[in-house]
């Protein structure tokens, strides 16, 4: 028997590779897919879910383009204010600073 | 300093456990013998005298003594003595219930040199398990009082479905009473447990127990606890070579079932088997009653492991990357879910590439034990995916509500 120097697993002497890493990285491949497909589908239905107030797609920025705002100072808010000021806001901080 | 057995050594019953009775003064839930009353023909004191001349002739190394409960037996001391005498290492595995200050004391000066009292998780999972209140106490005064009367106290657990979550408390209170060893056991479906398989851990626990005990190894050194795997907690996961190692410079690993290769189990009737806790009508050899130690040693029965090979295994275990070593790891673990050896789902390394593809399996009695010591019943292995509901009743209604 041999020990992997990754993992201090027991390995043995006729294994070209340490099963316990073998299973680690297939178990870290598996997270890796579900954690890809995941964001793939979060950042598919809500890239463009605003980061302040309703969806943004439909929404004219300042650059005279739709989507997203991306920074919580624009001025672009339903009640006019600003997102970091707006309580329902990702960006709302209680403290009235910035996230 | 600390070493296993040297397994290369030529076979010889070095490590022999001795049910002196089945004779106990308590009734456990998990109880692989079903101790309770004296077996009808246990062997005398004369003749258990005569069995320790035989074990020191087969340059036996340590007698571990049991029950029921070994000191009901009316030779106990004397038997303690003879081994010392026969250069013998005596040991004792007790529930503790019947140990008082001047038993201890009598111990101590017999010669026994480890005491291992068992306790089965904090006071309430401890007493339903052993089906004794007031079991708790009971059991950490004895190792008080054996640690108080110089001789080695020590502890051993079953892990269950009730008390998964309580190592962590538990070490700390054994390591608080003073304990130097401390072997971690799965409860298998063996005699009473086979009754009760709601009480039974699921393959998949290992990966919540595993970790907890890799790092309670790592405390144990630090504390003077040498926390010590029965050989059916298995195998060969990322922990093993510090799991199975007596100190963090000596890595070891699982190196197979050893019975009847450095391992002897005799009945408290004389029947002679290669592991204690084997099956008793699979694995009898024959009995000191009626042949010697030496030729019963030669039994096929007794010698089983010595011919396993990796064409003995089925299932995961044949084709697992460990199986050369393993060999299907426990036997009486094996046999007891499936009325055969060669197939051990109660394995970490097993567990955690089933784990890596998604899956897990699960065991469901299918067939109940028929009532005899160290019987079994037959459950069926049932792969799903590792996300499926876990249907176990929590532990409280388990201990209550699984009566096969």
């Amino acid at each position: 028997m041999k020990q992997c120097v990754e993992c201090g697993g027991v390995v043995p002497q006729q294994a070209e590779r340490c099963p316990n890493c073998v299973v680690t990285a297939r178990s870290s491949g598996s997270r890796l897919i579900k954690t890809g497909v995941f964001t793939t589908l979060l950042i598919t239905t809500s890239y463009c879910v605003p980061v302040y107030g309703a969806p943004c797609t439909a929404r004219e920025l300042e650059d005279g383009g739709r989507g997203c705002q991306d920074v919580c100072e624009t001025a672009v808010g339903s009640d006019g204010g600003s997102a970091k000021d707006d309580p329902e806001s990702g960006c709302y901080q209680p403290d009235g600073g910035a996230p | 300093m600390l070493r296993r057995f040297d397994i290369t050594q030529p076979h010889r019953p070095a490590y022999v456990v001795w049910e002196l009775t089945l004779a106990c003064d308590q009734r456990c839930l998990h109880c692989g013998s079903r101790a309770d009353e004296a077996r009808p023909d246990e062997l005398t004191t004369p003749q258990a005298l005569d069995v320790v001349k035989q074990l020191a002739r087969m340059n036996t190394f340590e007698v571990v003594l049991i029950g029921g409960e070994a000191y009901l037996h009316p030779g106990f001391l004397d038997v303690v003595r003879a081994l010392k005498a026969h250069g013998i290492r005596p040991s004792l595995t007790t529930g503790g219930r019947g140990i008082t200050a001047e038993l201890a004391r009598d111990l101590a000066a017999a010669g026994l040199h480890t005491a291992s009292v068992s306790i089965d998780g904090l006071r309430d999972s401890h007493d339903l398990f052993r089906a004794h209140r007031g079991g708790f106490e009971s059991a950490s005064r004895a190792i008080a009082l054996l640690h108080d009367a110089g001789i080695r106290a020590a502890a051993n657990t079953n892990f269950h479905w009730l008390n998964l979550h309580e190592a962590e408390p538990l070490y700390e209170h054994l390591r608080d009473l003073g304990i130097k060893g401390w072997q971690v056991i799965l409860t298998v479906p063996l005699g009473r447990a086979a009754d009760r398989p709601g009480l039974l851990l699921q393959p998949w626990d290992l990966l919540t127990l595993m970790p907890v005990l890799a790092k309670l190894k790592k405390r144990g050194w630090e504390d003077g606890v040498q926390l010590q795997l029965s050989n059916n907690v298995g195998y060969f996961g990322p922990d093993e070579a510090m799991l199975r190692g007596p100190s963090a410079d000596q890595p070891e690993h699982f190196h197979g079932c050893q019975a009847g290769k450095l391992i002897l189990g005799i009945e408290s009737d004389g029947a002679v088997k290669g592991c204690p806790s084997l099956q008793s009508s699979h694995y009898i050899g024959g009995s000191l009653q009626t042949d010697q130690l030496e030729s019963l040693w030669q039994t096929k029965e007794v010698g089983f492991a010595r011919a396993r090979t990796v064409d003995d295994l089925w299932g995961f275990c044949r084709t697992c990357p460990f199986a050369q070593t393993c060999l299907g790891g426990c036997t009486y673990s094996a046999h007891s879910y499936f009325g055969r050896p060669g197939n051990n789902p109660f394995c970490h390394y097993r567990v955690r590439a089933l784990a890596s593809e998604g899956k897990r399996e699960r065991l469901v009695l299918k067939q109940a034990a028929p009532g005899a010591p160290f019987d079994n019943g037959v459950f069926d292995l049932i792969e799903e995916p590792f996300d499926a509901p876990d249907v176990r009743a929590p532990a409280r209604l388990a201990a209550r509500k699984s009566k096969a």
